[in-house]
């Protein structure tokens, strides 16, 4: 916790002092971590047994729907 | 929490609950949901000023994950989503031109919301119409409608309108000019511009009705862009300053979760259906936003004056945005100072109804996104029992 206050109150400084660095980090961060989740969320599913991969949708194969 | 860069004290789990349900919603429906996030968090005392900004971010994030769960079921068109982009980023331009001019008139809000208020209305109505009609046919022909792929309008736009050069998109399994997708990109764009939104509930519509692709592509086509479009967004927010960086990330990990349960849904639900709910979710969205076009009717007679008195007693427009929200400031300055009851009765009438509109948002997001995670676990439990079905027979054959 003490090394994430440190991290907030760092990019408090940095959003003042050099924006468009700040402006890097946040969309960096929101990426980073959004891709550590999609990744640990597929982990998550497969030990449920619950496939993820294509499947055959109500629109493929023709034919009204 | 203490929030660095906004400066308020803020609980976690207003944030976690926020970023989860619209997770979910905006994984469901292939949506950012701006329009549900802003009012939310404005109501948990979060400051109006940074949460459009922080929305935006975590928008950015959250794409991510339910892009790529979008992907891996087949539900992206990553050719129609880059054809849009060029299309929509020129447009918010030309959107954004005509807010200046209009703010230059002194005119933007109250034209806004009412093109904001058609917008949404005519939409809900199309939508649910339509949804209403196919379960109508059903009856009639005693056959089950799963999907609505293609209008009149989107066989007149891929059949008549195929100026070169025209794509093949194997994804939605159709053949279209790449202008006319720049082109409704544009339009989408300019009316996302113009409203000041990511514009995710107008390009799906967009995506569905003009373009003619199926529900589940419209989903996860505008999810790509939105990704896009949020990383833009957050980018341009954060170096204004505008981005509270530590609620970005606690409704990320909130957003994250709910995106996964989202999306996974619309492997278990017919388009048709995801068509409906989105229908209910544009038409509770209209509905909350005519309430704030009434409360401006009241807000309208003191506003003016009560700023620039308090412009005079020394304060920034952002802090008169603030405390132009605030039941005991308004009473000290209208009533107290300023002799006017009459005006802070108006006052009363536009709270009420900007606090309901909120309500409305907040209260639509919850309980969505707990009707979608239920069709989501029921969804997993039919599949579960169904391999375990057809593993027991495979092992007993």
């Amino acid at each position: 916790m003490e090394f994430l206050n440190d991290f907030w109150q760092w990019s408090a400084v940095l959003s003042k002092e050099k924006p468009m660095q700040f402006g890097l980090l946040t969309v960096a961060t929101m990426a980073g971590i959004g891709a550590v989740l999609a990744g640990c969320a597929e982990l998550v599913f497969k030990a449920l047994k619950i496939d993820l991969g294509k499947y055959k949708k109500e629109y493929e194969g023709g034919g009204m729907h | 929490m203490y929030m660095p860069i906004s400066g308020v004290e803020m609980a976690i789990w207003p944030l976690l609950l926020i970023g989860f349900c619209v997770g979910v919603i905006g994984g469901y429906f292939g949506i950012g949901g701006a329009f549900m996030v802003t009012p939310a968090l404005n109501i948990f005392g979060f400051p109006m000023a940074y949460a459009v900004g922080t929305d935006m971010a975590h928008v950015a994030g959250k794409s991510v994950v339910s892009t790529f769960r979008h992907w891996r079921f087949g539900h992206v068109s990553v050719l129609i989503a880059v054809l849009m982009i060029i299309g929509t980023f020129a447009g918010i331009e030309v959107g954004a031109q005509l807010i200046m001019w209009l703010t230059s008139k002194g005119i933007e809000g109250p034209v806004v919301r009412w093109v904001y208020i058609v917008i949404l209305g005519a939409l809900a109505v199309y939508i649910l119409n339509e949804y209403f009609k196919a379960r109508k046919k059903e009856i009639v022909t005693g056959k089950k409608y799963t999907d609505v792929v293609g209008t009149k309008l989107s066989d007149y736009v891929q059949k008549t309108l195929n100026v070169a050069p025209v794509v093949h998109c194997k994804v939605a399994n159709l053949k279209i000019s790449i202008w006319a997708v720049i082109f409704v990109g544009c339009i989408t764009g300019v009316v996302a511009g113009f409203l000041g939104v990511g514009g995710g509930f107008l390009r799906v519509p967009a995506l569905l009705y003009v373009i003619g692709v199926p529900t589940k592509v419209a989903i996860g086509t505008d999810l790509f862009e939105v990704m896009i479009s949020g990383a833009y967004g957050g980018f341009s927010y954060a170096i204004k300053g505008k981005v509270e960086l530590a609620g970005a990330v606690i409704m990320l990990l909130g957003a994250a979760v709910g995106a996964q349960f989202g999306t996974l849904t619309t492997k278990y639900v017919h388009g048709l259906f995801i068509r409906f709910l989105f229908g209910i979710t544009v038409a509770l969205a209209c509905i909350s936003v005519s309430l704030r076009q009434i409360g401006w009717l009241f807000e309208r007679t003191y506003s003016k004056p009560v700023s620039a008195f308090l412009e005079d007693a020394g304060f920034k427009a952002d802090q008169i945005r603030q405390m132009m929200v605030k039941k005991d400031v308004m009473y000290q300055y209208i009533v107290t100072e300023m002799g006017k009851p009459e005006w802070y009765s108006a006052f009363i009438k536009f709270w009420w109804l900007r606090e309901l509109s909120q309500w409305i948002m907040l209260g639509s997001a919850v309980g969505l996104s707990a009707y979608i995670l239920y069709l989501c676990f029921q969804g997993m439990a039919k599949e579960r029992s169904e391999k375990r079905n057809s593993s027991n027979t495979s092992a007993t054959v």
